[in-house]
């Protein structure tokens, strides 16, 4: 998509609005101030709340508001993060955590690995129906998810992989290889033909030239469509829910099993939920523009 | 990447010469099968990976959906083919026809508001020093799936005013307050769950318009200002037209996730309550997953991709517009 190449202008243009912010008085920009500090206040609290109940055990949730925990900080247990990820009568979140790590490095490796190799050829080969092939790569960027459930869920069934791994890992992969694909054959058709002419001179075949010419220079898109497409796995509810069965289901799934048993269990629920949230956020929090770039780029999924 | 070394000598490659061929192809040279080669083992994995497991399970939902076949996943009953019945079936089925008006619902709300507040906070945020930051706690929930979305804003919402923050702080204010069962009332729930939603994909929104913003020369509003535009007609008449075409791409992305949405409702309300908070994403999988009704959830799952082809349409004709190299 257009709308990558994102945060790092941002940053350049930081002197301008510092400058624009100078000529007017403080107290002209308070409103301003207020609106975003409300904003922002609106957007942390929802999280701080759930992770401050996790922190809480159920008698102290049921009886008074989660930031009793700011004053009486001595109500801070880890009891329901032990309670929930041995046993929660499915999964325990620790097996659950494990399951979305099997389920998402793979699902997220595999679609680079083969849309990386497709990207190339759309950019830089000839072949026939290149162009209208990559025209219904572009539309099927936008299939709902729910048209491919049934038939996959019966060849899976058939085949006899139904609820394993490589069931979601081939879900995975071939849902997100249209956008891969995508993504990376228009950063690699930007890449100036004379490298390529001039790899080629050098004696390389499409392989060399793939290898040592274009894999390099297309890290960043390689990390954008990583990112988005660990997230979406991940993060992932409805394939999950389909495909994965009692021993493999992911961290998603297990949390809305715990919805569903305990609607009142907060300890439990808010526990889970956080743990599910924790890998996330750590990646978002030191590879931030990277994570913004994905995203933006991995936004038409879905 | 320890493969490429091996490569060198011109033998792995059949012939360098006829590989570069298809870098820069003359025109008029005669069609070769061998030069398919190089191209296939590029593009024949990915291809073959769409083609059997998103090209052909989406032609088979089509055709499932002219077919009513119960309990059919795993035991092979015999199809019986119905025509239209699934499509005209779902005209009186009160459940989807609720699932449809709620999803416009979301479409007729929450695009809009998206946009609009996207637009604001990103005018807002881009006159405060501290703007990274801003926009980083607004981006913070696109890290978090929708299932701890769902998780998060249920507890938001919880009836109980010592758990429920909002029914806790409507509580500190309004006095003789009595809680408000935002999930558990059929005229709230809807609402309820857009705020939730909102709460999840605006600082996408912000991101994109914010960076569309950036991008606009300040000479432009300059000038406008300078030839006497006020603020507000230098926003309206300069920042909009040109932020236009980004706005366009948030509202299509807006609109295909609504259509799509699933995991958030089925997290916070699983449709209910009494199906109130249905959408077309959560009838199709309790149809197809709950009810074993393949050619009914199929059918489902066909409406769900005709109201997504418009968009895709568009996205079509962006892609082409661009231009192919």
């Amino acid at each position: 998509m257009s709308t990558t190449a994102v945060p790092s202008r941002s940053l350049a243009a930081l002197p301008d609005a510092a400058l624009a912010e100078k000529r007017r008085p403080w107290y002209s920009q308070a409103p301003i101030h207020v609106v975003i500090i409300l904003i922002s206040v609106i957007w942390l609290m929802p999280t701080i709340a759930l992770l401050f109940t996790s922190l809480r055990n159920i008698q102290n949730i049921n009886t008074s508001m989660w930031w009793t925990l700011l004053w009486k900080p001595h109500e801070l247990t880890l009891e329901n993060y032990n309670a929930v990820v041995h046993s929660t009568g499915t999964v325990g979140m620790g097996q659950a955590f494990l399951n979305s790590l099997l389920i998402t490095i793979p699902a997220t490796l595999f679609p680079i690995l083969f849309g990386a190799g497709a990207a190339y050829a759309f950019a830089w080969m000839r072949f026939p129906l290149r162009n209208s092939i990559f025209l219904l790569l572009v539309g099927l960027q936008v299939v709902p998810l729910q048209m491919l459930l049934i038939p996959l869920l019966q060849m899976y069934t058939t085949l006899g992989i139904n609820g394993t791994y490589p069931a979601l890992w081939i879900a995975h992969t071939a849902f997100g290889l249209p956008l891969a694909i995508y993504i990376l054959r228009n950063f690699m058709s930007g890449i100036p033909y004379e490298l390529l002419e001039s790899a080629r001179i050098d004696g390389n075949g499409h392989l060399g030239i793939f290898f040592r010419i274009i894999l390099p220079l297309t890290t960043p898109a390689i990390a954008a469509v990583a990112i988005f497409q660990f997230m979406w796995v991940w993060n992932d509810l409805l394939i999950a829910l389909v495909f994965s069965g009692p021993s493999t289901a992911p961290m998603t799934v297990v949390v809305r099993s715990l919805v569903g048993q305990f609607g009142n269990g907060w300890h439990l629920m808010t526990a889970a939920a956080f743990i599910s949230m924790a890998l996330p956020l750590v990646i978002f929090f030191s590879l931030q523009r990277y994570f913004v770039t994905g995203l933006t780029a991995g936004s038409v999924k879905g | 990447m320890s493969l490429g070394p091996s490569l060198v000598s011109p033998p792995a490659q059949s012939s360098a010469s006829d590989g570069s061929g298809a870098v820069v192809t003359l025109p008029g040279r005669r069609f070769r099968p061998a030069r398919l080669l190089s191209p296939l083992l590029f593009v024949g994995p990915a291809l073959l990976l769409i083609g059997v497991f998103v090209i052909y399970p989406s032609v088979k939902t089509i055709y499932y959906s002219f077919y009513t076949q119960s309990n059919a996943i795993g035991y092979n009953l015999p199809l019986v083919f119905t025509g239209f019945d699934n499509f005209a079936n779902m005209w009186n089925d009160s459940a989807v026809r609720t699932a449809v008006i709620n999803n416009l619902l979301w479409l007729i709300i929450l695009t809009p508001l998206t946009v609009v507040l996207g637009v604001l906070l990103a005018v807002l945020f881009d006159r405060v020093r501290y703007e990274a930051v801003a926009k980083s706690i607004v981006f913070i929930p696109m890290a978090i799936s929708a299932t701890a979305t769902g998780v998060i804003w249920r507890l938001m919402y919880a009836d109980d005013p010592h758990v429920g923050t909002i029914n806790a702080i409507l509580g500190q204010f309004i006095p003789n307050f009595q809680s408000i069962s935002w999930l558990g009332n059929t005229n709230l729930v809807n609402f309820a769950l857009m705020g939730a939603q909102l709460w999840a994909s605006l600082g996408f929104a912000v991101i994109v318009l914010s960076a569309a913003l950036k991008a606009i020369p300040g000479d432009l509003l300059e000038a406008a200002r300078i030839d006497g535009a006020t603020e507000l007609q230098a926003f309206r008449h300069v920042t909009i037209p040109l932020m236009w075409p980004t706005i366009t791409v948030i509202i299509t992305l807006t609109m295909i996730g609504l259509l799509k949405i699933f995991d958030i409702v089925w997290t916070m309300t699983s449709g209910g309550p009494a199906g109130a908070s249905e959408v077309i994403g959560t009838r199709m999988y309790t149809e197809a997953f709950k009810n074993g009704n393949t050619g009914y959830g199929s059918a489902i799952a066909v409406v769900l991709l005709i109201a997504v082809i418009p968009i895709m349409a568009i996205n079509i004709r962006r892609f082409s517009s661009e231009g192919q190299r």
